[in-house]
């Protein structure tokens, strides 16, 4: 794998900036809690598909600028997507042999401590308290995790990106 | 690991300057530049929809909105018409009193961007920046009172913070009898800070802004208080403001900037500059008010 040449990486931030037009854009008041973490699954897709090149930097400087669109504080998500990616340099070949259904269990599990962490750090920095909805992207998250795995490995292996 | 770990201290690092200093604003201006055209496209399918509704309706509801509003036009017109006898008069009064304070600055009618973030509820996107002079501390209002304060300026986005943010204060008086308070924002309304409960403010009162922190023009329309509780086992009275603001569905707000008369700017700037930190400079107003 390493003697190849790295391929495609208009692709992957293509589909960054996809991410964070979903991650901004407006839904009516009453859908507002089940908005998946789009930022979280597209950047944990990367990780798990190319474990080599998708790594701490890239959550470093994706972070910042999540934080940039979001008037979070810098560094928040930053900090944050480094953890996420750590966890899954370190467990992607485990992860990636599961069954569909047990990966997106897996990846909702990680998606809480992403929420979690990002909550955490918001209110250390001032932000209010959120409700217990909170939380529930975490579960669409796993849900949406198998369909949005198949479209990005089949858009990756379309424009071969390695 | 020792990557993870370097990465995770200069996150660290970054957040603190970033939240307890000023350092990196430049920084997060020259991103959030360049992130404009993201907010702009997230914006689309909701100029998509305002286009529609403009232009797809018939024209007897056309008819109809145009007749409204030149009813409604006249009326703010005859308004008006007594509001600028009144200035003209309120400003012969400051004369005579030596005290000359002025009314009218320039105003932007800015779009708000349909920008969600959960997280942050109680801020909006603006889509006027620093090509359009605003700048941070710029005080927003709506057509029915004070809605917050601009907080971030990029070239052409800015952020503004609403008056329910936690983070947000404002000096008010009561419109009844000029008492004055500080409405502190709680997330979703206002709460009047430090007020005794002997105080004379009752339910249904009109807040209205005071203009002592200078940032705020005086006069401006707040809030309305919703509810008042005396315990007398508490130190203070417990009262609760709802803004008069339009602050969840507003589409449009507008930006004031202070009127600037060369000579006076001259005279006036130093105190405007010091007012850095919003809450605690209406806390020290509010304890030399006392």
């Amino acid at each position: 794998m390493q003697n190849k040449q790295k391929r495609g990486t208009w692709v992957i931030i293509l589909t960054f900036i996809i991410a964070l037009i979903l991650t901004v854009i407006p839904l009516p008041e009453s859908w507002l809690p089940y908005r998946p973490d789009w930022i979280f699954l597209v950047f944990s897709y990367w990780v798990m598909a190319l474990p080599h090149r998708i790594g701490l930097l890239w959550a470093f400087v994706w972070g910042l600028i999540v934080d940039a669109l979001l008037g979070s504080t810098l560094g928040l998500h930053s900090f944050t997507l480094c953890v996420i990616a750590f966890i899954l340099q370190l467990n992607y070949l485990r992860i990636r042999i599961y069954p569909i259904w047990k990966q997106a269990l897996t990846m909702g599990g990680i998606a809480l401590l992403y929420l979690a962490l990002v909550l955490w750090l918001s209110r250390i920095t001032g932000s209010p308290e959120s409700t217990w909805t909170y939380w529930i992207s975490a579960a669409i998250d796993a849900v949406l995790w198998p369909w949005l795995f198949i479209l990005l490995r089949d858009i990756r292996r379309y424009f071969k990106v390695q | 690991m020792l990557q993870l770990v370097l990465s995770l201290i200069l996150a660290a690092i970054l957040m603190v300057l970033d939240y307890r200093y000023d350092y990196l604003s430049s920084a997060r201006k020259g991103v959030s530049t360049v992130l404009a055209p993201i907010y702009f496209l997230a914006n689309l399918p909701n100029e998509v929809a305002s286009w529609a509704d403009s232009n797809i309706v018939s024209r007897n509801d056309l008819l109809n909105e145009n007749r409204r509003q030149k009813d409604e036009l006249l009326i703010l017109k005859a308004q008006n018409q007594r509001l600028i006898g009144l200035e003209s008069e309120n400003a012969r009064l400051r004369s005579l009193l030596g005290s000359s304070r002025t009314l009218r600055g320039k105003r932007v009618i800015a779009e708000v961007l349909n920008i969600d973030s959960s997280l942050f509820a109680n801020e909006l996107l603006l889509n006027k920046g620093s090509l359009d002079d605003v700048f941070v501390g710029q005080p927003v209002v709506d057509a029915e009172g004070i809605m917050g304060q601009v907080v971030e300026v990029s070239t052409s986005t800015s952020r503004m913070i609403l008056l329910n943010d936690q983070k947000h204060a404002i000096p008010v008086r009561v419109d009844r009898n000029g008492v004055r308070a500080i409405a502190q924002g709680n997330g979703r309304t206002l709460y009047l800070r430090h007020l005794p409960n002997t105080i004379d403010i009752e339910e249904g009162d009109m807040l209205l802004s005071s203009g002592l922190g200078q940032k705020f023009p005086d006069g401006y329309p707040v809030a309305k208080v919703i509810s008042v509780i005396r315990q007398s086992a508490q130190p203070y009275a417990e009262i609760l403001a709802e803004p008069t603001a339009n602050i969840n569905r507003a589409n449009h707000v507008l930006l004031l900037w202070p009127y600037h008369d060369p000579e006076k700017a001259a005279k006036t700037k130093p105190a405007e500059e010091q007012g850095g930190d919003e809450i605690a400079d209406a806390i020290k107003e509010a304890s030399d008010a006392e």
